[in-house]
């Protein structure tokens, strides 16, 4: 009798075993990139270490990088003093109060669309009309994006998480939306981000040359897309990748992406990646 | 015999493996630990170190802020948790469950991590002082004196229920534990507490405790919202709530 219990508590365990460790498996796999990606995780990695460490030292190249952002809100004052002649009083536009209060934007992609936080696009001075496509498209759940390995959710979740509310109703109404791509589109773009070695030059000669088949849609250098289309020049890096990725296998078909298809598909990782440090150091801020 | 032995050390160590998930609702170690060693320090130091304490956690708390609003009020529609008032422990325990993927939670996940709260808080730095220093700032900021409620049509039936399956660990009005890490839920948002409450309910929130688990096991749709509304309109203390609706922290002016 007792055997026919612990029998039946011990398959039982072992079920649940097998189905645990497979689930770390899964969950492994899923982690490791064998390719462009690892770069992205083992950066991340190297940061999370340096941010923990205490020491004065380790802090200091975060605090070396900061200034430069800051000076990517200034180049126009310093060449045209003439703009401090400006009426002082702006009226302030409509979009920037439901960016930083009811849509909780200003948290992932900063106050001023410059500074995202982890791989999330820098968006100021992005295009409207696909700024409005791509904020609906996630709200809905038709752009969807590959797995984030850290949350293990797709990779849009954690923006429909701060738009969508538990019940599944919309935080922010299309007049919102078009409030806030109006906005932003007019915001001074972001400063290209300086990694802290620089990129190869012959990775960023490969990436120019295979990103000649995307100026017909994305315009010379990424810096003058179609009406619709994305700028992505000075885009982080990360981010150019993950959505190239994404594109290329198929997580990513919302709107004009699927059109990209027959382009990026027979891209590898390592091609993708050139692609997107290439493009990630340009300066759009300047013409 | 030996063949039972077997069996029995298989199962139990399978036992072991399988029941770790639910033994990560308070695990002891890591950072957790040590910042709450660091909020237990705060007791002892000067109001000059306090002074400081408060400036880092402000500094920090910028970026809570953001989703959570500068009042830590959150949102009526129940998308981000009012965290003002939250006993630091509370909160040190979330951050760092979020922080270990121990609570599922994508839109947070970020902003839990050592580097992205290093990079908005250069002078804190984003390790267990951090967390202690920005824990130690929401408990005090005042309360929303006005959350989202449910309908308010089953309130007697939700009086009840609390009484009986709730008081023991979150407290006669909803006030928690802190040194139990049992969340304050008074006054909080109608429609978060229903979400929670539903994931707690059917295992999707992974740090939920396996007591509440285990007690609200049986509660329909009905019972669910009906203590979940009775919760949300619990007054917390006076001294813990703003005087107005439209109070705005000042210390972001």
């Amino acid at each position: 009798m007792h055997f026919f219990r612990f029998a039946g508590q011990f398959a039982i365990a072992l079920i649940i075993s097998i189905l645990g460790i497979y689930a770390i498996s899964v969950l492994v796999d899923v982690a490791y990139d064998p390719t462009g990606s690892s770069e992205i995780i083992q950066a991340n990695n190297t940061g999370d270490k340096m941010a923990a460490a205490p020491s004065k030292q380790a802090s200091q190249p975060v605090e070396v990088a900061k200034p430069v952002p800051a000076v990517a809100n200034t180049p126009t004052q310093a060449t045209t003093p003439v703009a401090a002649a400006k009426p002082k009083k702006k009226k302030r536009h409509p979009g920037r109060k439901i960016y930083l209060r009811k849509g909780a934007c200003a948290a992932c992609h900063g106050r001023k669309g410059q500074r995202a936080i982890s791989y999330y696009p820098a968006i100021a001075g992005q295009d409207k009309k696909y700024m409005i496509a791509q904020i609906k498209d996630i709200m809905s759940g038709k752009r969807k994006g590959g797995i984030d390995a850290d949350t293990g959710h797709h990779r849009t979740e954690s923006m429909r998480g701060a738009l969508v509310n538990p019940e599944g109703a919309f935080r922010i109404t299309n007049d919102d939306i078009v409030q806030l791509a109006s906005w932003l589109k007019d915001l001074p773009p972001a400063k290209p981000k300086i990694p802290e070695t620089p990129y190869p030059a012959e990775n960023i000669a490969t990436g120019k040359k295979l990103f000649k088949k995307c100026v017909s849609c994305h315009g010379k250098e990424g810096r003058k897309p179609l009406k619709g289309y994305p700028f992505i020049a000075g885009q982080k890096r990360e981010y150019i990748f993950m959505q190239l990725v994404d594109i290329r296998d198929k997580a990513r078909s919302n709107g004009k992406s699927k059109l990209m298809l027959p382009f990026v598909k027979k891209l590898s990782n390592e091609q993708i990646a050139m692609i997107a440090e290439y493009l990630s150091q340009i300066d759009r801020s300047k013409k | 015999m030996t063949k039972l032995k077997l069996i029995l050390g298989g199962a139990l160590a399978a036992g072991i493996l399988a029941s770790a998930p639910v033994m990560a609702w308070n695990e002891g170690g890591g950072e957790k630990d040590e910042a709450t060693k660091i909020y237990e320090t705060f007791k002892k130091k000067t109001p000059e170190e306090l002074a400081k304490i408060r400036k880092d956690g402000i500094a920090v708390y910028e970026i809570c802020s953001a989703c959570h609003l500068t009042e830590g009020w959150g949102s009526k529609d129940g998308t981000f948790p009012q965290i003002s008032g939250q006993p630091a422990t509370v909160i040190i325990k979330q951050l760092a469950d979020i922080r270990a993927k121990n609570r599922d939670n994508p839109t947070m996940y970020p902003f839990a991590l050592p580097k992205e709260i290093k990079n908005a808080a250069p002078e804190v730095g984003g390790g267990p002082y951090a967390i202690a220093a920005v824990a130690r700032y929401i408990e005090n900021i005042p309360m929303n004196p006005d959350p989202g409620v449910g309908a308010g049509t089953d309130l007697e039936h939700g009086a009840k229920l609390y009484k009986d399956n709730c008081v023991k660990c979150h407290g006669e009005n909803g006030e928690g534990h802190k040194t139990k890490f049992f969340p304050l839920i008074q006054g909080q948002h109608y429609k978060y507490l229903l979400r929670q409450f539903e994931w707690i309910r059917d295992g999707k929130r992974r740090n939920a405790n396996p007591d509440m688990i285990k007690q609200i096991n049986g509660f329909t749709e009905k019972d669910m919202k009906a203590v979940v509304d009775y919760v949300s309109r619990m007054k917390p203390a006076s001294d813990k709530v703003a005087k107005s609706k439209d109070w705005l922290n000042p210390d972001y002016d």
